[in-house]
């Protein structure tokens, strides 16, 4: 297992972001962790990058607990920019390159080239579906181990969305990585997936793999996700 | 591109389904490489793992071959090519029928039907 | 490019503007005095305190400058999604600071020398006593930017510790100062103990530091006084700063989530 969660909290104060998650992904396969706004996927990926830290129960990256140092083996992309505003797309992927190790300048460059970025541009000058694309360059131009993506479709009309499911597709390295898109636009992913987990305020209340899901039950996840979720409100 | 699966349907069956029908209209030809897993998953915008099964169950079926090194190749066996045209035209009769049925016509009334807009259609 | 390289074109690019505005600062303060002077033909009245007074300013400008861009870094995750230790995270900003302040501290300092020998004839000082108040001064100056700098990491990153706390989020700034108010009293406390003053006072240095200028008939006169500085002090203002730093680096490598 690349990835591991071991019985996992994480609180915010006295609000529950996670309660006692045990989760674990394997190499060459993509997971989709499914659910709405606020439900903790989004502190699930900070959890694997290193930038939370659990209140209980251990997280692990490569059978190494995780800390702030992991982001060497684990590429992010964030929902939120993480950029240097002032900087131009050029300076934003050269601090890539002097920071990561396994960032690959070629790969950056060709993925510029495909996303039509030009690097001499500033970054606050970009339209948000450009930035979304630049992150979406910082992130895949890494041979990471995992690759984590949080909400790589917000804000982003429909064009774009299908040129990133194609350069997701082109750049993943499916015999090293593991790869972890946080969504609650499922329709867009699904033909994406191997598994799909579905995490409902702070639990996790489900793992299918997606086809196994549609051979047996005769559901998409889209389908499965709805029933779940109905399911869980009902009891609470 | 992503939306075109139907939900109760595995995908891996639905793509090789569709590669099954380009092969018998001879927009594949028979002997005709087929694109790297990697390509079609690109092209399909689905996962290659699901590409990677759909040519798996295409080979067990017998109607591509895989060839070290090489690629995936549409069967040059006429047979195998001549059945899968059948199989093919058997899934549509059984739709076509099954609607029919629902109706309320009769065998009959089908045959008809099916011969008169054969004729409409010629003229 | 080492990642370290990386760091400090990187910082550089993110506060280059306000060390631009610093110089910008640092030009209409010395030329709003000069007008003054030439205007009501008071030569060598202003200008000298000006650059004095510039240059005392730089005592806050190193821990300034820290803050304006961890201000920034604290707005993104982007800052400590990165594999380098947090000394180096740290040591970066750091460095551009004191680079920064250097240049602005070595230019006022030209500046002085230029009013110096302009005036020479009014000024009356020794050549060595010149050269060691400007080395004395402009350490004193960096090394207290420095000490200062080290606290205010200290504190930033306590008040983002503590933000993952919803309970004490909105009272951060209180726990700030609280803690500011603690170590005063506290420092003021160790500072009157009879016994600690005599240990701390028992090995000094002679620095010359202390300027005493008269005006007299048209012209300055200035003696450099030694003042002595207590060695075990200046060492306890190293320990202090050191662990503050040291303490901020541990932190940020654990608790800090922004």
């Amino acid at each position: 297992m690349t990835v591991k969660l071991s019985n996992v909290s994480k609180r915010y104060g006295k609000d529950f972001s996670l309660k006692n998650v045990s989760l674990a992904f394997e190499t060459g396969k993509i997971y989709g962790l499914l659910g709405p706004n606020g439900s903790g996927k989004s502190t699930t990926l900070k959890l694997i990058a290193g930038l939370v830290y659990p209140n209980g129960g251990k997280v692990e990256v490569d059978n190494e607990e995780v800390t702030r140092k992991i982001c060497r083996k684990v590429a992010y992309l964030t929902e939120l920019d993480m950029f240097y505003p002032s900087f131009t797309v050029g300076e934003m992927v050269e601090f890539y390159v002097s920071q990561f190790a396994d960032f690959d300048p070629k790969k950056a460059e060709q993925l510029l080239q495909e996303m039509k970025l030009d690097p001499g541009k500033k970054i606050k000058q970009l339209s948000k579906g450009n930035r979304g694309r630049l992150k979406l360059v910082l992130a895949l131009s890494r041979k990471s181990q995992v690759l984590l993506l949080d909400e790589p479709f917000s804000g982003l009309d429909p064009m774009v969305r299908d040129s990133i499911v194609k350069s997701l597709l082109s750049y993943i390295n499916f015999d090293e990585q593991t790869v972890i898109i946080a969504t609650h636009e499922i329709d867009e992913i699904e033909p994406l997936l191997d598994e799909a987990i579905v995490i409902f305020y702070g639990d996790i209340i489900g793992q299918k793999n997606v086809e196994t899901l549609r051979e047996e039950e005769g559901l998409s996840v889209l389908e499965w996700f709805k029933s779940t979720a109905a399911q869980m409100e009902g009891k609470k | 591109m992503t939306k075109d699966f139907q939900a109760s349907k595995p995908i891996y069956i639905q793509i090789a389904d569709q590669l099954s029908s380009q092969i018998v209209r001879g927009e594949i030809s028979a002997g005709e490489k087929l694109p790297s897993v990697r390509e079609m998953a690109i092209q399909s915008g689905v996962n290659p793992n699901t590409i990677q099964r759909t040519y798996s169950e295409m080979e067990r079926m017998g109607i591509v071959e895989t060839k070290r090194g090489q690629g995936t190749f549409v069967t040059e066996n006429e047979q195998v090519l001549k059945a899968l045209k059948l199989r093919l035209q058997t899934d549509i009769i059984g739709v076509f029928v099954q609607n029919m049925k629902e109706l309320g016509f009769s065998q009959e009334e089908m045959i008809e039907g099916i011969q008169q807009y054969c004729r409409r259609e010629q003229a | 490019m080492s990642a370290f390289q990386g760091l400090l074109k990187k910082d550089f690019g993110i506060s280059k503007f306000w060390f631009l505005l610093w110089i910008i600062f640092l030009a209409v303060f010395l030329i709003i005095p000069l007008a003054i002077e030439i205007y009501f033909h008071m030569p060598l009245t202003v200008i000298p305190v000006a650059v004095i007074l510039l240059l005392g300013f730089h005592i806050f400008f190193l821990p300034a400058m820290l803050l304006s861009m961890l201000r920034l870094e604290g707005k993104t995750q982007l800052w400590l999604y990165n594999q380098q230790s947090s000394k180096a995270l740290f040591l970066s900003k750091i460095t551009v600071s004191l680079v920064y302040q250097l240049i602005t501290q070595v230019f006022l300092t030209g500046v002085g020398l230029m009013i110096y020998q302009y005036y020479k004839n009014q000024i009356h000082i020794k050549a060595a006593d010149l050269f060691n108040g400007i080395t004395v001064v402009n350490a004193g100056i960096a090394l207290l930017g420095l000490y200062l700098s080290c606290w205010a990491m200290f504190y930033w990153t306590i008040y983002h510790s503590l933000g993952k706390f919803p309970g004490v989020k909105n009272w951060r700034w209180l726990v700030i100062v609280l803690l500011f108010i603690a170590y005063n009293m506290l420092s003021t406390f160790l500072a009157r103990i009879e016994f600690l003053k005599e240990v701390v006072n028992k090995w000094n240095i002679p620095v010359f530091m202390n300027a005493n200028g008269k005006f007299r008939q048209g012209g300055w006169e200035i003696y450099l006084k030694a003042v002595d500085l207590p060695v075990l002090e200046f060492v306890l203002y190293v320990i202090v700063a050191l662990s503050l730093f040291l303490i901020s680096c541990w932190l940020l490598d654990r608790k800090v989530e922004v």
